[in-house]
């Protein structure tokens, strides 16, 4: 009887401990992302150098992982590895029409031109200049950059460009960071650079006008981006990366909420889904700003991200 | 498992991950093609002079011209991989391009006759990686020069994607190697199409 009793009670507390795991697992993944500039800071910068960094040579591919293996063991996973591996062979293949039309694409000078113009007015951000630049996106990379800047602050943009899974979107998404010179960091803690002042990722989607959701194949999509020396993807990309631009200038002067909290939509915004960072998948948030036929989302964890059709 | 062996598998797989990550530049001669390994564990042995075949038409190499901004050649998985040597390379795999109809030459100054010159841009060479995959890529861009001194120009794509096994330099060196090879393979083709038009043959 006792071994019975014991038995439920074990069985009760190990389901109450499961559920407190999982309480706290919901809820202490929940905070902001986004780290935001603070105006005592942000008065506090004399001199800034802004440094563009596109991470591909030319436009980059998604694919949706493949999980049908899962629970399958090394097998399972193996299965799972081949099935991806061959989606991204087949989208690298054929996303090779759009990138033969924009060979001569400089994505580089697009985002450079971009930022130039969205930072130089702000006033905050003294004796700014943009350059464009890759950098390898490792902490020593960052680390020797900051270092030898000569400034107050460095804005880091690390950029990729990428269509998505299905090449409906392509999609531009920044990291971007502002780091101070003067080491912020923990005692003990040099290894991991400067903590930046601000950071968050944004990233703006254009969505390829024609597409047809599960008709249109990726051959046909990467023939309507690549027609008439890449027309198409080239609007999508000038435009993206002006939009891009402009959400950084907005962004570097919005608030966030205190601590780290997740944002919350004002009562009279919209909700909008977006593309995700990178291509990747759906998120959704409340809208910001709304212009054109296109929307700035702010997600709760604090990314800006931008949907719809080609920027005008 | 010994505190002892706790620690040696902790140090051997952190020395790994950063090996993974450790930037990679990269030399032209790890890029050219591997001589076949000999059964006997020997040396192996330096490649044979190349042969033209008996009617093959030379074709003159006038120069290779390196377009890329900066010598990276992008990232694997947060590996860097870079090279100012890329331009060797590929001109010593465009000067050994031979068929039983044509081989390339590389033009030592005006005045060597033949029916065709080419020029060549490296536009670009890069690494990249998606999901578990790989990819290289390189772009060749060339004008073909005819006896009259008129050049037409096109642009070719090697690209090679494969399974990313290990992130390692020579599983990454090995797939620029074969789209380097795919991008001459195309540009090979092109040149004996060319030789075949009617002001050219004969």
């Amino acid at each position: 009887m006792n071994v019975h009793r014991n038995f439920r009670s074990a069985t009760r507390a190990g389901a109450t401990s499961l559920a407190l795991v999982f309480l706290q697992m919901t809820t202490g993944c929940a905070h902001a992302k986004r780290v935001a500039l603070d105006e005592p800071q942000r008065n506090q910068i004399g001199s800034a150098r802004t440094v563009a960094s596109l991470s591909g040579q030319e436009l980059g591919v998604s694919v949706v992982m493949s999980t049908g293996g899962a629970g399958f063991g090394l097998i399972g996973a193996l299965v799972d590895s081949a099935v991806t591996n061959s989606r991204a062979k087949a989208a690298e293949a054929v996303a090779a029409p759009i990138r033969d039309a924009l060979v001569d694409y400089d994505a580089g000078a697009a985002l450079g031109g971009a930022l130039k113009k969205e930072l130089a007015p702000l006033a905050w951000l003294k004796k700014n200049t943009v350059d464009v630049r890759r950098v390898a996106d490792t902490k020593e990379a960052v680390a020797e950059l900051v270092k030898q800047s000569g400034t107050d602050v460095v804005v880091l943009v690390q950029t990729d460009h990428r269509l998505t899974p299905a090449f409906d979107a392509i999609v531009i998404t920044a990291k971007v960071s502002v780091l101070p010179r003067a080491p912020t960091q923990a005692a003990g803690d040099e290894g991991s650079g400067p903590a930046p002042l601000y950071l968050n990722t944004i990233s703006t989607a254009a969505t390829l006008p024609g597409f047809v959701e599960a008709r249109t194949t990726l051959e046909q999509a990467s023939q309507l981006w690549a027609d008439g020396r890449g027309r198409t993807a080239r609007r999508a990309l000038d435009g993206g990366m002006a939009e891009l631009a402009s959400m950084i200038a907005f962004d570097l002067a919005e608030h966030g909420p205190a601590g780290a909290s997740l944002y919350e939509a004002p009562p009279d915004a919209r909700q909008a889904t977006v593309i995700g960072a990178y291509g990747n998948g759906t998120a959704t948030g409340f809208v910001v700003r709304e212009a054109n036929g296109r929307a700035w989302v702010r997600l709760p964890t604090g990314e800006l991200s931008a949907i719809g059709g080609l920027v005008p | 498992m010994s505190a002892r062996r706790r620690v040696l598998s902790a140090a051997l797989c952190a020395a790994a991950l950063v090996a993974c990550r450790t930037p990679v530049e990269v030399v032209a001669s790890s890029l050219a093609a591997p001589p076949a390994a000999s059964d006997d564990g020997a040396e192996p042995a330096p490649p044979a002079p190349r042969k033209p075949a008996p009617g093959a038409q030379p074709v003159w190499l006038e120069s290779v011209e390196d377009r890329r901004t900066d010598p990276s050649l992008g990232d694997v998985h947060g590996r860097p991989f870079s090279s100012t040597q890329v331009s060797q390379w590929l001109e010593r795999e465009l000067e050994s391009l031979v068929s039983p109809t044509i081989y390339v030459m590389k033009a030592t100054g005006p005045g060597a006759g033949g029916k065709l010159w080419l020029r060549a841009r490296i536009l670009k060479a890069y690494v990249s990686g998606v999901g578990v995959t790989k990819t290289a890529t390189v772009v060749l861009e060339i004008d073909f020069v005819a006896p009259d001194g008129s050049a037409t120009s096109r642009v070719f794509r090697g690209q090679h994607a494969s399974m990313n096994w290990w992130n390692t330099e020579g599983e990454v060196i090995g797939a620029l190697r074969e789209a380097g090879s795919n991008c001459l393979e195309q540009i090979r083709l092109a040149i004996e199409a060319r030789l075949r038009t009617p002001d050219l043959r004969g």
